[in-house]
């Protein structure tokens, strides 16, 4: 693949987070890259840095974090050299965000269709009147009745999938080249979410943007993305694309996260579940952070983590039993 | 098995809505309205359904944390609906609750020991040193090992302190257990330890469990008897695998079909359902689901279909769905 | 003053108290005060003798030479208008005002959070008539009510003490309610009703506990209060009767000598302001400490 292609880049990322205990990596030395037009979803459990890793990527960081390593290219330019106004405009315009949930990311004040466009009016340029007829397009275009009507009310006046439809038209608004979707259907019921679901799959049909999901579900990313990034405990246990994931995983943790969850076809009723729990940030294990729960871990894990190994179909797993170390093997950032 | 062990009869819980109308009389919610249902000792009955259609405060109902408003609630022979304080509390010896969110059902400062203990105490069915014992004894069952049970619930992980919540409804020896969202708070690796959990205490302690979830997969896994709910009302009800080989209402195939696949190559017919649900202050007329429903008839918006029994175990409250079967 | 939970849990109390400079002075100056009232009777000068012929001697270090002094001790703060040592008034002075604010306190934190608790776990009517006696309450100065009702009954220690007491108790009842509504929304306490327990064991033991960071905060605050109210309603007279020293009372006999003899004002009032200042930083410091956001939270 030429280089062209790669939108997103994300070069050995860590961000540090200072808690009441001292500092801690959430995000521990992240690589990856994202296509044009593709849709990766990064899947993860509490705690594993899903969400601390997005936010690297959108300067979104909270004060007590920050990235102290790697960089962040994105179409070439590199995110960590912009100031936060210049940062700002990037997010207003290259980067569209959707949330999980949307009452508190509209400001209440304000109606819906003025917060849509002045986002317009501010990186577009375009004009009031001018902004309102796109805005009126845009509801529609992510389904949103009488979008004429809902243009003047207030984030508290629609329900939570109407809410996030219209969080959806916002993050379309200014014609971004990424989106970078955190949870953004976990507050929502079934039916409302298979809606939402449908609409952004449709969307990114047509509109060819490249998205980035972030989510702790694993059927909902089943549903949506090309590949996708597993991580634990701050560092990605596998990259690989959404098929291999399913028949072909890989990492243990994948396998086992894939067997605990219940699903509509399970055959008998035990789970397998994975033993343990989940480390929190403060109490993440030396070595493979998912050694103690492994059952086929090893002294080594424990020692020390695994270097990334690049398997054929170009999956990406981050484990010593794929990785030889006589062999050709190791951190190998350019998949 | 086939002991029936409670029995509700046209259960209605209302509540006063704070916001007045303009013309004064504010209308009620139905949060439950008109609910049979018969669950038989030693069944894990999951009633299903999405978030605001009743399905909680029908398990609060039934154990009179919520008052209902009216209707007949019989468990193991003795009214609930009419029991006194002291009838009551002697009642909740054997009916017993597990809470969806593990962080704040737990009181943050008493000692994990303390908390599982405090039923024995309550109850005055042990001294307080037996009900240590006892309660260490339930922890050990419910995974919590001897040596933490003097920290307090900070100290644990949402899945620890889950098991502590368990250990404390399991103390009493109770028989019928409404376990609300038990696992929706936690992680997915750690959902299947505490569901596997639910299923063996269920044999140990010959327990009846009325499984409170909007997660399909999860009810399909831990119930043997299933009701969908929508608006207050129940739509469907079925042993849980005939539910899953082929629902008949068309809220339930819709909600089976919104659950996202598990792979992705899985061909999926969608029902993908428009709207949203309707005000349980103020539902539709007819059939309450008519207003999201793809098959509605004249019918549906006029006359609210009755739950009738379609084959053995199995009813379904829909004016098309009995037509077809007939 | 930013006190995190793992700080708390590892040093304990004094261990984060030294890290607070301020806060630790504070904790000083109240210690010495407390000292000061137990041990006010052992100070070699008595309070209550007067001296004419030593009347408004200004601070000296050197005891009264003229034959016929009452005292062999020197005034080390001066003497008032009767003559009698300020700093024996002063130090008896401290200990009368800490327990009137004290017991005022103690009455106040009963009689709120008792009422407090009932009104938020209940609520409904008797929510309503308590909230409505607060609001009436807490509509009229709390100075002006408190001279109204020691009118009525008549100056004195004790009288004094539970006027500043009933009166006080507002501010408990509003807090603790509050506080009340926010934890009864916690799944913990409908855990303890579906395991069994009686009202009042939930109010005891699930929901006071919870409240007790907010009432000792609140406490500490009110008692600075009780001393300025006291040290007001003896400035007016009409708290405890002379010739008991008070602060408030001392201050009051300074002003008709003011241009004469400075001392009898300055010293009472800077030992009133450090005494009052202290405990609200106390009070500052012990909100950090027991940050209430924690209950329930994860």
């Amino acid at each position: 693949m030429s280089e062209q292609e790669i939108l997103l880049s994300v070069r050995n990322l860590r961000t540090l987070i200072k808690t009441a205990n001292g500092t801690f990596s959430a995000v521990d030395g992240v690589n990856f890259d994202l296509e044009k037009g593709k849709a990766l979803g990064i899947v993860g459990e509490s705690g594993s840095g899903k969400t601390m890793l997005s936010m690297s990527i959108l300067g979104l960081l909270p004060q007590t974090a920050r990235i102290s390593e790697g960089e962040v290219f994105l179409n070439g330019e590199d995110l960590r050299t912009l100031s936060k106004k210049e940062y700002k405009k990037i997010r207003g315009k290259k980067i569209g965000t959707i949330f999980q949930e949307p009452l508190t990311s509209f400001d209440p004040l304000y109606t819906i269709g003025d917060q849509i466009a002045e986002s317009l009016k501010h990186h577009c340029g375009l004009k009031r009147s001018e902004a309102r007829i796109k805005v009126i397009e845009l509801l529609e275009t992510v389904g949103i009745p009488r979008p004429e009507s809902v243009y003047d009310e207030f984030p508290f006046q629609l329900s939570g999938g109407m809410r996030q439809r219209a969080m959806i038209a916002m993050a379309l608004a200014p014609s971004p080249e990424i989106i970078i979707a955190d949870e953004p259907t976990t507050a929502l019921d079934v039916t409302i979410q298979a809606q939402i679901l449908e609409l952004l799959k449709d969307l990114q049909k047509e509109r060819n943007v490249t998205v980035l999901f972030v989510s702790h579900d694993l059927g909902v990313i089943a549903e949506i993305v090309d590949e996708v990034m597993v991580v634990y405990g701050g560092q990605v246990m596998e990259h690989t694309d959404v098929n291999n994931l399913f028949y072909n995983p890989a990492h243990p943790y994948t396998k086992a996260l894939l067997k605990a969850r219940p699903t509509l076809t399970t055959e008998g009723k035990r789970l397998r579940a994975i033993a343990g729990q989940v480390p929190s940030l403060e109490a993440r294990p030396s070595g493979c952070p998912f050694h103690p729960r492994c059952e086929q871990a090893t002294e080594k894990c424990s020692k020390k983590a695994p270097p990334m190994t690049v398997l054929e179909n170009s999956i990406r797993v981050a484990c010593w039993l794929y990785c030889h170390e006589n062999e050709k093997s190791g951190e190998q950032p350019n998949v | 098995m086939c002991e029936e062990i409670l029995s509700v009869k046209d259960l209605k819980t209302y509540f006063n809505s704070r916001t007045s109308t303009f013309l004064g009389k504010s209308p009620s919610i139905r949060a439950v309205d008109g609910i049979n249902l018969s669950i038989n000792a030693g069944e894990s009955f999951g009633l299903v359904g999405e978030s605001g259609c009743g399905k909680s405060t029908t398990g609060r109902s039934i154990l009179r944390l919520i008052q209902p408003t009216s209707g007949s609630i019989n468990f193991a022979g003795r009214d609930v609906m009419t029991a006194d304080k002291k009838s009551l509390r002697t009642l909740r010896r054997e009916m017993q609750m597990i809470f969806q969110d593990p962080y704040s059902s737990l009181n943050p400062r008493m000692r994990v020991l303390d908390i599982v203990a405090e039923p024995l105490i309550v109850h005055r069915l042990a001294k307080p040193s037996e009900a240590a014992t006892k309660a260490k004894k339930v922890l050990d069952h419910c995974g919590i090992p001897d040596g933490s049970v003097q920290r307090f619930p900070r100290e644990f992980s949402g899945g620890q302190r889950q098991r502590i919540v368990i250990a404390r409804a399991l103390v009493t020896r109770p028989r019928f257990i409404v376990a609300d969202e038990p696992v929706s708070a936690l992680d997915v690796s750690i959902q299947a330890q505490i569901l596997n959990l639910l299923q063996d205490l269920r044999d140990e302690y010959s327990l009846t469990y009325l499984f409170i979830s909007h997660d399909l997969a999860i009810v399909r896994t831990v119930t043997n008897r299933i009701a969908v709910m929508y608006l207050g009302k129940i739509v469907e009800q079925a042993d849980t695998s005939v539910f899953f080989s082929g629902p008949l209402h068309p809220y339930s195939r819709a909600l089976l079909s919104s659950v996202p696949r598990e792979t992705p190559d899985e061909d999926k017919k969608r029902i993908i359902l428009t709207g949203n649900i309707p005000s349980a202050a103020n539902p539709p007329k007819g059939c309450n689901f008519h207003t999201r429903c793809p098959l509605f008839t004249e019918k549906c918006k006029k006359i609210a279909p009755e739950l009738i029994p379609v084959s053995k175990g199995h009813s379904v409250a829909c004016h098309l769905a009995l037509k077809s079967s007939k | 003053m930013e006190i995190t939970k793992t700080k708390r849990r590892e040093k304990g109390y004094f261990g984060v108290l030294v890290k607070h400079p301020l806060a630790l002075i504070a904790h000083i100056i109240l210690l010495l005060a407390v000292i000061a009232a137990v041990f006010a009777n052992f100070f070699p000068a008595d309070a209550l003798e007067q001296d004419l012929m030593s009347s408004l001697l200004p601070p000296t270090l050197h005891a009264d030479s003229f034959p016929g002094a009452a005292s062999s001790f020197p005034h080390i703060l001066g003497t008032d208008s009767l003559g009698r040592d300020l700093t024996a008034r002063i130090l008896l002075a401290i200990r009368i005002s800490l327990l009137v604010s004290f017991f005022s306190v103690v009455i106040a934190m009963i009689v709120g959070v008792t009422l407090g608790l009932v009104s938020g776990y209940i609520g409904g009517a008797v929510d309503n008539v308590i909230m409505r006696i607060v609001d009436a309450l807490m509509s009229l100065p709390f100075v002006v009510l408190a001279i109204a009702v020691v009118a009525a009954i008549g100056p004195g220690l004790i009288n004094v003490a539970l006027v500043l007491g009933f009166t006080g108790w507002v501010t408990f009842a509003k807090l603790v309610r509050g506080e009340v509504l926010r934890i009864r929304e916690y799944s913990f306490i409908e855990a303890a009703n579906s395991i069994g327990c009686s009202s009042i064991r939930i109010l005891i033991k699930h929901i006071l506990p919870q409240t007790m960071g907010i009432i000792l905060v609140n406490a500490t605050l009110t008692m600075g209060q009780m001393i300025v109210s006291e040290a007001t309603l003896s400035f007016l007279g009409l708290g405890v009767p002379a010739p008991t020293p008070t602060l408030g009372g001392i201050l009051a006999d300074a002003q008709q000598t003011f241009f004469a003899a400075w001392w009898i004002m300055v010293f009472p009032g800077l030992i009133l302001m450090a005494i009052i200042l202290s405990i609200n930083i106390i009070g500052d410091f012990l909100r950090d400490y027991f940050d209430t956001s924690e209950a329930g939270s994860r």
